[in-house]
């Protein structure tokens, strides 16, 4: 693995460290402010300080040092948490992640001059309203992590986190300088310091050797080390950490400059201080567990257990807990009882946290290799199908058999691609931060749903056409605060997002409280550009679309917010292109929603195989509304060109694919074919005619402009189970191309 | 009985491999554990040698500075290296 490689391993984690620390000022902001939360920011941070001092990125860990030592006087309780901090920690955080992105894209770090001095006055400021104001502000801490980290890296290919422990092991017995022989008490006063690293202070290059020798650089000797609670070899475990300590401390060290020491792992590491306290039980973590053959007789001696593999729970009551009262011989203290007389009763009590994050990092090549293959298993299955059906071979129940376990897996490959939309989500609060500064509207936030998973590229490429909703909502739709009270509405307006499945698809809403569309003034506005007729009779739905269209803008003055250029129907096409589709749902007074509905994968899809003339043709289910074969009088000519169908009452045109796409379609006329209803974004609906439908069935995407070129009318192609390739239709296009404007839907 | 040699890096990683040699190394006799070669050493291999030198007839084990400055440091010397203590 090379320096350039667990540098991007930083980077992601510092993504996730600014997510969970944005969804910690949240929690602080919506009212949980338990220490939990606090720590969790905290670390946080401290996390990527500890990074950006291991890769050099000075002006990151500087800015990163300030941050923390106010976190920290947060969490000591010497900073009371009121709104205006929270803010100032929030805006902070933005500024973070600025900095991050400075030192991933190689810019110029953020100005961050005025934001330290803020956070340092708020440090001082408060400094005399400390409830403990005897405790000194904890100084720097000392950088665990040291600069030449990516350079002590060869040998290990794949571990990534097992470089940093090497390193870091390097250190240890390179700097180590034990104070003093353990035997001999510390010189001076001293406080205990009792603490048991847990199994997860040994995972992830965490070792807590090093923690102990930082505690050791302090002053800070071993007075004992409980071995009582480790096992025989037969019932031992890898993966659980079993020693304790107990440290003498000298009095000149405070207690938060050690507990600093341990931050970095937080509860991976049980502490207890005070002489009258003793070293924490052990507390075996189950998720930890190795997954060693469970008779350790035959397990080959070169086969090293999986470390994160949780597949086999530890079997805890036949775990012995060794002479659990013989204390170790090295007891100098007679107040350090001995630990062993309370077996690790407490082992359910575990916060179940540490056992929920297990998971690997993989390379998205890799990945996307293996949905290709998934894409082609789908193929070649519909070809097995289709070659039996030719032989009349009867092996149904094989085959639905076969059917059922390739969608499985197809399923599955997917859901490992598939990531919480809560990624996407976690950027809104500073969108909002910044469009609060920039148009004076507050705005809260409310979000559902944001565990929903979706492709990870549908979620990449929603990040854009998202944002710009959410700034338009907040430039266009949500009224200024006068203009909400005089409308008898609270000052600060609200906005929804939510996300949840339905029926294969995902569906996005963004909704605000705001004005609702002024349909008056779209409509105008249309004329005035050309966009519609003066004298076009457009239903609610059609002149709230109309805000799609191509250089479109309401705003009387165009904004720096939404108005940059990019208009919504770039917002459109971005959701079109990923096979989605979005529509308006306004209120006027009451507010506005855009829904987006996406697939939740780009590679397969549900489909109506046609027949048309000779072409066999693919109709994405997703704008299929029905499909039916007209009766007499079901469809009426209207002038010389187009037929309309009378579907309950409402009228649809009617289009004939094949001609659409110059294919000789046997149907000439609608009762001799069939017609399949679609829904469209830009047209409304309309019927498709075609001869006949053949199936319908997963179809494998397979883009025609990367392997050929756009055709228009033409989303893609697929391959059909006879190995002929199969033109899928791009309905919107298609409808669009078809029907001139004042002929769709409503016409 | 043959002697258990510890690599260079004792990590995580390298104390899940030890662990089932050393469970079959347990007998009656004390396990002969050569450490000479250890530079770097962590809490899980630690806590692995003090396992073995309770379990059956104990273990002998060779020390190199930096394992027995380890030892110094976590107080696990005589737990580790006196003879007659297992």
């Amino acid at each position: 693995m090379s320096p350039e490689e667990i540098q991007q391993i930083f980077f992601v984690e510092c993504e996730e460290s600014l997510a969970a620390a944005e969804a910690g000022l949240a929690a602080c902001r919506a009212g949980t402010q338990d220490t939990d939360t606090v720590n969790g920011v905290f670390r946080a941070v401290h996390s990527i300080k500890g990074g950006a001092g291991a890769f050099g990125y000075g002006a990151l860990q500087a800015y990163t040092h300030t941050f923390e030592t106010l976190l920290s006087d947060v969490r000591e309780g010497l900073v009371e948490i009121a709104p205006p901090l929270i803010d100032l920690l929030l805006r902070a955080l933005d500024t973070l992640a600025d900095h991050v992105e400075a030192a991933r894209e190689g810019g110029d770090a953020p100005d961050d001059a005025g934001l330290i001095t803020e956070m340092e006055g708020a440090m001082a400021a408060n400094a005399g309203n400390a409830p403990q104001s005897a405790a000194p502000a904890p100084s720097p801490v000392e950088e665990p992590v040291q600069a030449d980290a990516p350079e002590a890296t060869e040998g290990d290919d794949e571990e990534d986190l097992e470089i940093d422990l090497d390193a870091l092991l390097d250190d240890l017995t390179a700097d180590f300088d034990a104070p003093g022989s353990p035997a001999e008490a510390p010189q001076g006063a001293s406080w205990q310091l009792h603490l048991r690293p847990r199994a997860g202070a040994m995972r992830n290059g965490n070792e807590p050797l090093l923690m102990l020798r930082d505690v050791a650089e302090l002053g800070g000797t071993c007075l004992h080390c409980d071995v009582g609670q480790v096992p025989q070899l037969d019932s031992f475990d890898v993966a659980q950490g079993y020693l304790g300590w107990t440290f003498a401390i000298p009095d000149t060290v405070t207690e938060e400059r050690v507990r600093d020491i341990f931050d970095f792992i937080g509860d991976d590491c049980a502490i207890a201080v005070g002489a009258d306290e003793r070293i924490p039980d052990v507390e075996l973590d189950e998720a930890a567990t190795s997954t060693a053959a469970p008779s350790p007789a035959v397990a080959a001696p070169n086969g090293p257990a999986q470390p994160h593999d949780a597949a086999i729970p530890a079997p805890d009551e036949a775990r012995p807990l060794q002479s659990v009262d013989a204390p170790s011989p090295v007891v100098p203290d007679a107040n350090t009882p001995p630990t062993g007389g309370k077996p690790a009763a407490a082992a359910g009590a575990q916060p179940a946290s540490q056992g929920a994050g297990q998971s690997i990092r993989i390379d998205l090549y890799k990945l996307d290799r293996l949905i290709d293959l998934v894409g082609e298993l789908v193929i070649a299955q519909a070809m097995l199908v289709q070659r039996l059906d030719g032989v009349h071979v009867n092996a149904s129940e094989e085959l639905s058999l076969l059917e059922s376990l390739t969608r499985d897996i197809q399923e599955s490959a997917m859901s490992i691609r598939a990531q919480p939309i809560a990624s996407v989500f976690s950027r809104v609060p500073r969108i909002l931060r910044d469009l609060a500064t920039s148009t004076g509207k507050h705005v809260r936030l409310e979000v559902h749903g944001e565990t929903t998973e979706l492709d990870k590229t549908v979620i990449e490429r929603l990040g854009e056409p998202l944002t710009h909703l959410i700034r338009n909502a907040v430039d266009h739709g949500i009224e200024k605060a006068e203009d909400r009270i005089a409308a008898g509405k609270s000052p600060e307006g609200t906005l929804t997002l939510s996300a949840e499945h339905r029926s294969g698809r995902i569906v996005i809403s963004i909704s605000d409280d705001g004005a609702g569309i002024n349909r008056k003034v779209v409509l105008a506005k249309a004329i005035e550009k050309g966009i519609v007729g003066p004298d076009a009779q457009l239903s609610a739905e059609e002149i709230d679309n109309l805000i799609f269209a191509p250089g479109f803008s309401t705003a009387a003055q165009i904004s720096n917010i939404s108005g940059r250029g990019v208009g919504m129907d770039v917002v459109r096409q971005n959701v079109k292109d990923l096979g989605g589709r979005i529509t308006i749902e306004s209120t006027p007074g009451k507010g506005t929603a855009f829904i987006l509905t996406m697939p939740l994968t780009l590679a397969i899809s549900d489909g109506m195989i046609v027949n048309v003339g000779d072409q066999t043709m693919v109709v994405p289910l997703a704008h299929v509304v029905e499909s039916l074969r007209p009766g007499e009088g079901d469809v009426k000519g209207l002038g010389s060109q187009r037929q309309m169908l009378n579907v309950r009452g409402q009228f649809i045109p009617v289009i004939t694919l094949g001609s659409e796409l110059g294919a000789a379609c046997n149907a000439t006329t609608p009762e001799e074919g069939v017609l399949i209803v679609v829904d469209t974004e830009s047209a409304g609906q309309a019927a498709l005619l075609v001869d006949d439908i053949q199936d319908q069935r997963q179809f494998v995407i397979k883009s025609l402009a990367t392997n050929f070129r756009p055709v228009e009318g033409v989303a893609g192609a697929t391959i059909l189970g006879d190995g002929r390739v199969a033109l899928i239709v791009d309905v919107d296009g298609l409808v669009a191309c078809a029907l001139p404007s004042h002929e769709r839907q409503a016409a | 009985m043959g002697t258990i040699s510890l690599p260079v890096r004792c990590d995580r990683a390298a104390a899940e491999a030890l662990w089932p040699e050393l469970v079959g190394a347990v007998g009656n006799a004390p396990i002969e554990i050569d450490g000479s070669g250890v530079e770097h050493v962590g809490q899980a291999v630690l806590q692995l040698l003090v396992s073995a030198r309770r379990s059956g007839g104990g273990a002998r084990i060779e020390a190199s500075p930096a394992l027995l400055q380890a030892a110094a440091l976590t107080g696990l010397q005589s737990e580790l290296f006196e003879e007659g203590d297992a």
